[in-house]
């Protein structure tokens, strides 16, 4: 970790409108983020955790405020220049795994890859078949998502939000799905991830071990 | 591989490595197939009726028909050499149209007389094509042959051999001559059947009082279709009003192109059936895909690509289904014929089987053979067919228009996705 602010959103507010009236989630947060950090977001269900992890990723606007992304105003691009942005930044990992069930695990972790344009050469294909090996799936590589089990379709999800190499991993109850087992399998991994690549994590949940083990930790009251 | 066409694939399924075809490209893929199939038999029965009937009428007018003033055209052999000079033209033989009252045995009829050199029946392929002997001969040769329609002959009581009389008026005074009936035609043409009959133009000289001249010369082409390319130089070298068969018969075949033209838009309502049936099969493959666009565009698959993926599965669903159909088409119109005689085989086995079960019981008359097209009655030997290029390309750009047309608004649904809504939906 380092002392360099990475993710810098202040002031931000997200409000959703409903037929009858409006919902403020957040209002008037001020969040900074160091590059190589561990982020916790908790909070109670409804606090807008997900809706935090989304606007600093740039899977959503905020309503009001700026959020700067590495140097870079995030908050006013377009949805084409946020799937830009995405792509090359940002990797997510999802309570849900949302593999693509038509595309087998080396398919799904190579598609970052092909949705970044260029070629697939033999270098990215080695290297997400060192990512297999890292997450202890190489034998699953040609198995499609419904012949996986749980903890297995989430480690491929994190092979897969690695894949494009991103500055940042979001991952919003990355565990919140799985048994027990699988559960502190995936946490294991995303610790050893944490140190081995040193990336920035920012991770939503209720796991209070997690939020234990973590850099930084943002409570939504 | 282009991350549109490698995700385009992937939902079609196309790829050896997958898993099966999708049920959903499957149906839309079928849709366009068989509708150009049925696009492709239909033109291709329709074309091939309109060039039956065609023939018909240009078997009668000849291709190119030059009248005379009224004493006809007295130095017609001249005219016959140089006309026959003409590059493209086949035949030109001199003729008379004589309309009077038919008498027979049994009752008078309107009829039509043709008057043609008494060797051109024999002499013509296209004429014993269009006129089958029924009974007789074509002979004409005798003095006061005739030869008459089959409907023509029932409804006077002709027979080959009796004698009819052809009855004009004279300044209104009916004037008769006798006929010999030496041969009974049938043309499968209604008009021409109860109507037409021919002597031989030498007959017809003396009958009309103008042993020199002729009423008119008919003129074979060697393309009758385009046969307006050949009137400049024919009216270089005869100064004669003429008349193409498309002139003679300009509603007979407006009214053959406003068929077609229905057929057409026919056509075109079953591709409109083919356009919502592609649309609510892809509004369901967008759907089915909503949670996988929402994660392909969370890891930056943009707007505009998102909507392309679905575009260019429309556009191949419309290709290959397209394709595949016209070539189904094509084999199903050449064997049409086989598969129809079939159909007629099969049909005989079925009633030739239940006679057998049922003469048993009780005595019932042997079936008779059962055809699509009586041939006593139509007078064609087969389900005629003509396959036309246009037809097939009109079919091609047809089931890729609208198939594309049909994946705009569920394209244009994948590419107003938003991840954030999606992914928080589920």
């Amino acid at each position: 970790m380092t002392d360099e602010i990475l993710i810098r959103a202040a002031e931000i507010g997200k409000t959703y409108k409903t037929i009858v009236d409006e919902v403020m989630v957040l209002e008037k947060l001020d969040v900074e983020i160091k590059r190589g950090s561990a982020v916790a977001i908790i909070g109670e269900s409804g606090r807008g955790k997900t809706t935090l992890l989304n606007i600093l990723s740039g899977l959503d606007n905020p309503s009001c405020g700026s959020v700067v992304f590495d140097g870079r105003r995030i908050d006013t691009m377009d949805e084409t220049e946020l799937a830009v942005f995405r792509n090359k930044h940002v990797g997510f990992i999802f309570q849900h795994h949302y593999l693509l069930r038509d595309f087998h695990a080396l398919d799904n972790i190579l598609l970052p890859l092909r949705i970044a344009g260029g070629k697939i050469d033999n270098a990215k294909v080695k290297k997400v078949w060192e990512m297999l090996d890292y997450i202890g799936l190489r034998n699953r590589a040609y198995h499609f998502p419904d012949q996986l089990s749980g903890g297995e379709r989430q480690r491929i999800a994190i092979a897969r939000a690695l894949a494009n190499d991103p500055v940042v991993v979001f991952a919003d109850e990355p565990t919140g799905s799985l048994d027990k087992r699988n559960s502190g399998a995936v946490e294991d991994l995303l610790w050893k991830l944490k140190t081995d690549f040193n990336k920035t994590f920012v991770i939503a949940t209720h796991n209070t071990d997690i939020a234990h083990k973590c850099d930084q930790v943002i409570e939504l009251k | 591989m282009n991350i549109i066409l490698y995700l385009a694939a992937k939902y079609l399924k196309f790829k050896a490595s997958d898993r099966g075809i999708s049920r959903i490209a499957t149906i839309a893929f079928l849709t366009v197939m068989f509708s150009s199939t049925a696009s492709v038999v239909i033109l291709a029965g329709a074309n091939g009726f309109h060039s039956n009937f065609k023939d018909k009428l240009m078997s009668r007018d000849a291709h190119i028909t030059i009248l005379g003033s009224d004493d006809g055209i007295s130095n017609y052999q001249y005219y016959i050499d140089q006309i026959s000079l003409v590059d493209g033209v086949e035949e030109v033989f001199p003729y008379f149209d004589i309309q009077g009252i038919m008498n027979g045995a049994v009752g008078e009829w309107g009829t039509f007389v043709k008057a043609i050199p008494a060797d051109y029946p024999n002499k013509d392929d296209g004429f014993s094509k269009n006129f089958h002997l029924e009974e007789g001969t074509f002979d004409m040769s005798q003095p006061h042959s005739i030869i008459l329609g089959n409907n023509l002959a029932r409804n006077v009581g002709a027979a080959v051999g009796s004698y009819v009389f052809l009855v004009m008026y004279d300044n209104l005074m009916p004037v008769k001559y006798k006929f010999k009936v030496t041969g009974i035609f049938t043309a499968g043409y209604a008009e021409y059947d109860s109507s037409l009959a021919f002597i031989s133009f030498e007959e017809a000289q003396a009958i009309m009082g103008m042993p020199d001249n002729a009423y008119g010369l008919a003129v074979k082409v060697a393309d009758p279709y385009e046969v307006d390319k050949y009137l400049p130089a024919i009216s270089d070298v005869c100064p004669y009003t003429k008349y193409t068969w498309k002139n003679l018969n300009r509603n007979n075949l407006v009214a053959l192109d406003n068929e077609k033209l229905l057929m057409q838009i026919i056509i075109f309502f079953f591709f409109a059936v083919v356009f919502f049936n592609i649309l609510s099969t892809m509004i369901a493959m967008v759907l089915d895909k909503k949670e996988e666009i929402g994660i392909l565009k969370a890891m930056g698959l943009k707007p505009g690509d998102a909507m392309h993926v679905f575009l260019f599965d429309g556009f191949f669903i419309g290709v290959l289904g397209g394709v595949l159909g016209i070539l189904l088409g094509l084999i199903i119109t050449i064997s049409l014929n086989d598969i129809l005689h079939a159909i007629e085989y099969a049909v005989d086995f079925v009633n030739i089987s239940a006679h057998f079960v049922t003469s048993i019981f009780t005595p019932v008359p042997y079936p008779a053979h059962f055809e699509f097209f009586n041939s006593s009655v139509y007078y064609i030997s087969g389900f005629p067919i003509k396959i036309e290029f246009g037809d097939l390309v009109f079919t091609a750009l047809l089931g890729v228009t609208i198939s594309t047309l049909a994946v705009v608004f569920p394209a244009w649904k994948a590419g107003k996705m938003r991840p954030v809504e999606v992914l928080r939906n589920d």
